[in-house]
C-alpha cells in the first residue's frame, strides 16, 4: 500500500478493506509527524503561557507604578483600593477572603504543608502510664492526612493568588475608571449583577467548587499515593509513608524477584481480550437478534423484544451470583448433566483457565445482547429502505446487502458507542467479579498478597489490592495505567472511526 | 415574609448547637465505646455489658454501641481504622499480624494475671507473643476452632469413617462429593492436616511485637511431607474432590457426603441432613501398609482492645474484657451459639461436656495452632494445588517449590 497521502478522489476508489488498512497505516506512519506538532504545539502553548505570565507580571507592575495609594495599599490589604472608593461590597468580599486565607494558614496550612515534602517525620510511639502500669498509644503525624490537607491547602494557595490577582485587576480597573471621570458601580449595582450579568458566575460557583473538591482533588490525590509507599504496612498512622518517586512503576515494568511484569502482562492482555470479545461478540449478535426480529413475516416481535428484556430487568447482581453458582462444579448443570449420564465426572466451569474465559464471554453475550437489540432496532429501522430496494434490483444477496448497506450505516452511526463500550468493558468489574470472582487464581501472579487469576481483569485485580491486601500504592499506579490504556485506544479508534470520517464516505 | 425567612435561618442556626450539646451531654455514663461481636452475639454482649455497668467495682459505665462484624472482617477492619471498635473479636491466627499493624494493645499486669489464672494453657500460649513469659495481647474467648468430619449416615457406612480411602470410594460410588477444602483461598488451614499427620512442623517463632524471628522451622519438604502430599493426592485425584468447607453443599445439587468444616458449622449440617448427620473425627489414610490420622488444628477466639490515648479508659476498658470473657459470659455465649469455651471452669460444666461437636473435637488428634505469616496460608494452598497439578511420582517438585517460598514469607510484613 503507498503510504504516501491519497487525495480524496484515489481514496474513495479504494476498496473498503483497502481503506482501513490506509487509514491504520496513515495512523501509524503519522506519529513521527504528530509527536513533532505535538512537541511544537507544547513549545507553542508554554511560550504563550509565559508570555501571558509576563504580561500579567508587567500588568501587576504598572498598577503599582501607575496606581493611586489606596490600590498600593490594596497590594498588601486586599479589598482596600474598592472600600476606600465606597464599593463595601467587593472591598468587604477581598478583605475577608484574605484574612480567612491568611487565618488558614496560620493555624493549618502551614503545618500541612511543612510537612507535605517529607509527609511526616514524627512516630507513632507506645508508652507505659505511670499511675496505671497501661501502655498507651501517642499518636506522631498522620501521613495519609498530610497528604490530602497538604494538597488542599496548595489548592487554596491557588485560588487565594488567583484572588490576589483579581484584586489588582479591580484596582487597575477603579483607577481607571476614575482617572477618565466616570462614576464607580454601588454597591447595589454590585450585588444586583450577581443576579443579572454575572449571574453566570454565581450559578457555577457552587458546581466548580463541588468538582474541584470531590472530582479533581481525590484524583491528583491518587495520582500522588503512586508515588508513595502507602500500604496496609506503611498506613500512615502507626508506620508513616513517603515519597518514592517513580518505583512503584518501576516494580511493575521490572523483571525478576520483586518485578510484577508477567502478572501485568498476562493480566492486560487478557482484559484487551475480553474487551474485544465482550464489545463485538454482543455487538453483532445483538444486531443479528434484532435485525432477526424486525424482519417481515414475524409475528408477535413486542413479545420476543419483552423476552429478552427481562434479562436487563434482573439485576446482575442476582443474575450473574445465580448463572455462577449454575455452573459450579457441584451445580446444577453439572447434576444433571451426570443424570443424564452425559459426562462422567463433573466439568471445572469455573476451574480451567481457558473454559472459564470463554464461559464469562458467553455469559456476557446472554447478558449483553438485549441492550444492543434495544439500540440497534431504533437505527436498523432508520436505514432507508430504498437502498435495499435498489440493491435487491441490483440482484445483490442478503450477505453482500448486510456487508454494503446495513455494517456501514450501523458502524457510521454506533462508532462512538463502541468505542464506549470497549472502555466501559475493559473496566467491566460486575460481570467478571460475581462469574468468577478472577478465579482459576494463578499462583505466581500473587503480587503483595493479592491474588489474580486467569480470568482477572485489571479492575478487579486493583480491587483486590485495594480491598484485600491493602496494596494501595500500586492500586495507584494500575489505576493510572488503566486510563493510559483507555487513552491510547480512544485516540486510535477516534482516528480509524468512520464516524470521523467525511459523511459521503458512507454514502 | 423576610423577617420571618431571617428568623427561621437564626432560629435554625441556634438550634444546631443545642443539639450538639444535647449528643455530648450523655446520660450519666463514664466512656462510650464500640464493641464489635461475632454473629448472634450482639444482644447477649448488650446484656452482659449491661451487667457489667451494674456489677463492677469501680463503678464505671460505659454507653456501648455493639455491632455484629465477623472475626475476619473485624481483622481486616481493625487495621489501619482510627474509627475501628474499642473492643472487638477476632481468630486467633490474626494476632501477630493486628500486634505487628498496631491494631491491639497489650494487657496491663492485673489482666494478664486474671486472663492466665482462668483460662486453659493452649489459650494462653496461643495468645502470648514472644515465647514463654511473653506479652499477652488478648483475652480468650473460645477454645474451639478446629474442624471435625460431618457426613452423612445414609452414604457412609459406619466403618469407613475412620478410613479416608474407604470414604472416598463411598462418595465415589455414590456419585457424591467429599468438601474438603485444600485448593481454594483458605484452603491452607486444612491442607496442614495432612503434613501435621505425618508428623511435619511448621513454626515461626515471633517476638512479643509480633514480628517474625528468622528461626523459622519447616520441614514440609521431607520424607514424611512427601508421605503427606502421596496421602493428599489420592483425595485430589478422586472424581468426588470438592474444594470447598460448607456443610451447605450437603444440600447442593450435586450433593456433598463428607464435609470437612469447623464447628461452627454443626447447626448447618444439621439442619442440611437432619438424623443422617454423623460426625466424627478426621479419617486415617494409609501410605505404603501405614497408617497416618489427620490432624486437626485447635485455634481460639479471642477479646482485641484497641490503642488508647487515655491510661484510665484503656484500665477500665481491660475490666470490661476481662468480665465479657468471664465464666459466666463464656457460658452464656455457649448457650447463645454453642462457642466452646478456653475458661476451665466453664469447661468443666456439664452442658458445655455433653456438646456433641465439642466431644468430637476433643477426641480428635489435636495440633494446637500457632502464628503464622500472612502469606503463609497462600504459600500453603499454592502447595496443594501444585500437588494436584503434579503426577504422582514427581511429588517432590512441589514440596521443593513451597519450600523455596518461606524464606520471602518473613519479607512481607503485611
Amino acid at each position: 500500500m503507498d503510504k504516501e497521502q491519497l487525495s480524496a478522489a484515489e481514496y474513495l476508489r479504494l476498496r473498503r478493506w483497502e481503506r482501513l488498512v490506509y487509514r491504520i497505516s496513515k495512523f501509524f506512519t503519522s506519529i513521527p509527524g504528530r509527536t513533532k506538532s505535538f512537541f511544537l504545539k507544547l513549545k507553542n502553548a508554554l511560550g504563550s503561557f509565559f508570555r501571558a505570565l509576563w504580561a500579567n507580571l508587567v500588568e501587576i507592575w504598572t498598577t503599582f507604578r501607575e496606581g493611586s495609594w489606596q490600590t498600593r495599599v490594596s497590594f498588601l490589604v486586599m479589598g482596600f483600593g474598592s472600600l476606600a472608593h465606597g464599593q463595601i461590597v467587593r472591598g468587604l468580599a477581598f478583605l475577608l477572603l484574605e484574612s480567612a486565607f491568611i487565618f488558614y494558614m496560620i493555624f493549618c496550612g502551614a503545618y500541612w504543608l511543612g510537612k507535605f515534602g517529607t509527609l511526616g517525620t514524627v512516630e507513632t510511639i507506645q508508652v507505659r502510664d505511670p499511675e496505671t502500669g497501661i501502655m498507651v498509644t501517642q499518636y506522631g503525624d498522620n501521613s495519609f492526612k498530610i497528604l490530602l490537607y497538604g494538597l488542599i491547602t496548595l489548592f487554596f494557595i491557588v485560588a487565594f493568588l488567583y484572588t490576589w490577582r483579581l484584586n489588582v485587576k479591580q484596582n487597575h480597573i477603579i483607577d481607571g475608571i476614575l482617572a477618565s471621570g466616570k462614576k464607580l458601580k454601588s454597591n447595589k449595582d454590585d450585588l444586583h449583577s450577581l443576579v443579572d450579568d454575572s449571574f453566570h458566575k454565581s450559578l457555577l460557583s457552587l458546581p466548580v467548587f463541588g468538582i474541584v473538591m470531590f472530582t479533581v482533588l481525590p484524583i491528583i490525590f491518587m495520582i500522588l499515593v503512586a508515588f508513595t509507599n502507602y500500604d496496609a504496612t506503611n498506613d500512615g498512622r502507626f508506620n508513616l509513608f513517603r515519597w518514592v518517586g517513580l518505583e512503584n512503576f518501576g516494580r511493575l515494568f521490572s523483571f525478576g524477584e520483586s518485578g510484577i511484569t508477567v502478572a501485568f502482562g498476562e493480566i492486560l492482555a487478557w482484559t484487551l481480550i475480553w474487551a474485544f470479545f465482550a464489545t463485538f461478540t454482543n455487538y453483532f449478535l445483538g444486531m443479528f437478534v434484532a435485525m432477526m426480529i424486525n424482519k417481515k413475516g414475524i409475528k408477535i416481535k413486542k413479545v420476543w423484544r419483552t423476552l429478552l428484556v427481562l434479562t436487563i430487568a434482573v439485576p446482575q447482581f442476582i443474575s450473574l451470583l445465580y448463572i455462577s453458582n449454575l455452573f459450579a462444579e457441584n451445580g446444577i448443570v453439572n447434576a444433571t448433566l451426570m443424570s443424564w449420564k452425559w459426562i462422567k465426572e463433573p466439568i471445572k466451569f469455573w476451574g480451567d483457565g481457558m473454559l472459564a474465559k470463554v464461559m464469562v464471554i458467553v455469559i456476557n453475550i446472554w447478558v449483553g445482547i438485549p441492550y444492543l437489540m434495544l439500540i440497534t432496532t431504533g437505527i436498523l429501522m432508520n436505514i432507508p429502505q430504498d437502498l435495499y430496494e435498489s440493491a435487491r434490483i441490483d440482484g445483490a444477496n442478503v450477505f453482500q446487502q448486510y456487508c454494503k448497506i446495513t455494517l456501514p450505516y450501523m458502524l457510521f452511526v454506533t462508532g462512538p458507542y463502541l468505542l464506549n463500550s470497549f472502555i466501559s468493558n475493559i473496566n467491566n468489574f460486575n460481570v467478571i467479579y460475581l462469574l468468577t470472582g478472577g478465579r482459576p487464581w494463578e499462583p505466581a501472579w500473587m503480587v503483595n498478597g493479592t491474588p489474580a487469576g486467569k480470568t482477572s481483569i485489571l479492575i478487579t485485580w486493583l480491587f483486590g489490592m485495594t480491598s484485600d491486601s491493602g496494596d494501595y500504592k500500586t492500586a495507584s499506579v494500575i489505576g493510572i495505567l488503566i486510563f493510559a490504556v483507555c487513552a491510547i485506544l480512544s485516540l486510535i479508534v477516534f482516528t480509524v472511526m468512520p464516524s470521523n470520517r467525511r459523511e459521503d464516505d458512507y454514502s | 415574609m423576610r423577617k420571618r425567612a431571617a428568623a427561621l435561618l437564626l432560629s435554625a442556626l441556634l438550634t444546631l448547637p443545642a443539639i450538639g450539646l444535647c449528643a455530648c451531654g450523655g446520660g450519666g455514663y463514664d466512656y462510650e465505646i464500640t464493641v464489635w461481636v461475632g454473629e448472634g452475639t450482639k444482644t447477649l454482649t448488650e446484656k452482659q455489658i449491661g451487667d457489667f455497668n451494674e456489677t463492677n467495682e469501680a463503678g464505671i459505665k460505659f454507653k456501648a454501641t455493639v455491632l455484629e462484624v465477623s472475626e475476619s472482617v473485624a481483622a481486616g477492619d481493625a487495621i489501619g481504622n482510627p474509627s475501628a471498635a474499642d473492643i472487638a473479636c477476632f481468630a486467633q491466627d490474626q494476632e501477630a499480624r493486628l500486634v505487628r499493624r498496631n491494631a491491639l494493645s497489650p494487657l496491663g499486669t492485673t489482666a494478664a494475671a486474671a486472663v492466665r489464672e482462668a483460662n486453659d494453657a493452649d489459650s494462653v500460649a496461643a495468645l502470648t507473643l514472644g515465647g514463654e513469659g511473653g506479652t499477652l495481647w488478648g483475652f480468650p474467648l473460645t477454645s474451639d476452632n478446629g474442624y471435625i468430619m460431618y457426613y452423612d449416615k445414609s452414604v457412609i457406612a459406619e466403618e469407613d469413617v475412620s478410613s479416608l480411602e474407604a470414604l472416598i470410594a463411598d462418595c465415589e460410588a455414590a456419585g457424591r462429593n467429599f468438601a474438603m477444602n485444600l485448593t481454594e483461598t483458605g484452603g491452607g488451614w486444612y491442607t496442614a492436616a495432612f503434613f501435621y499427620a505425618t508428623g511435619c512442623r511448621s513454626e515461626w517463632p515471633t517476638d512479643d511485637g509480633g514480628s517474625f524471628l528468622t528461626t523459622y522451622e519447616d520441614d514440609f519438604n521431607s520424607e514424611n511431607g512427601l508421605i503427606a502430599a502421596q496421602g493428599m493426592k489420592k483425595l485430589l485425584d478422586s472424581t468426588a474432590y470438592l474444594a470447598s468447607d460448607k456443610a451447605s453443599t450437603f444440600g447442593a445439587a450435586i450433593p456433598s457426603a463428607v464435609v470437612v468444616s469447623g464447628i461452627w458449622d454443626y447447626n448447618t449440617a444439621k439442619r442440611e441432613l437432619g438424623e443422617n448427620l454423623g460426625i466424627a473425627p478426621l479419617p486415617s489414610f494409609t501410605v505404603d501398609g501405614e497408617s497416618y490420622t489427620l490432624k486437626t488444628y485447635l485455634g481460639h477466639k479471642f477479646m482485641g482492645i484497641k490503642p488508647q490515648t487515655d491510661a484510665y479508659r484503656a484500665l477500665y476498658l481491660q475490666q470490661l474484657a476481662t468480665y465479657l470473657t468471664s465464666e459466666k459470659c463464656q457460658l452464656e455465649r455457649f448457650e447463645a451459639v454453642g462457642w466452646g469455651p478456653s475458661n476451665l471452669k466453664a469447661q468443666e460444666n456439664e452442658a458445655v461436656k455433653g456438646s456433641e461437636a465439642l466431644r468430637v473435637l476433643a477426641e480428635s488428634n489435636i495440633i494446637p495452632q500457632g502464628q503464622y505469616p500472612t502469606d503463609w496460608w497462600a504459600s500453603v494452598v499454592r502447595l496443594s494445588q501444585n500437588i494436584q497439578n503434579s503426577e504422582a511420582d514427581a511429588l517432590n517438585v512441589p514440596l521443593g517449590t513451597y519450600e523455596s517460598s518461606l524464606a520471602g514469607l518473613l519479607s512481607s510484613n503485611n
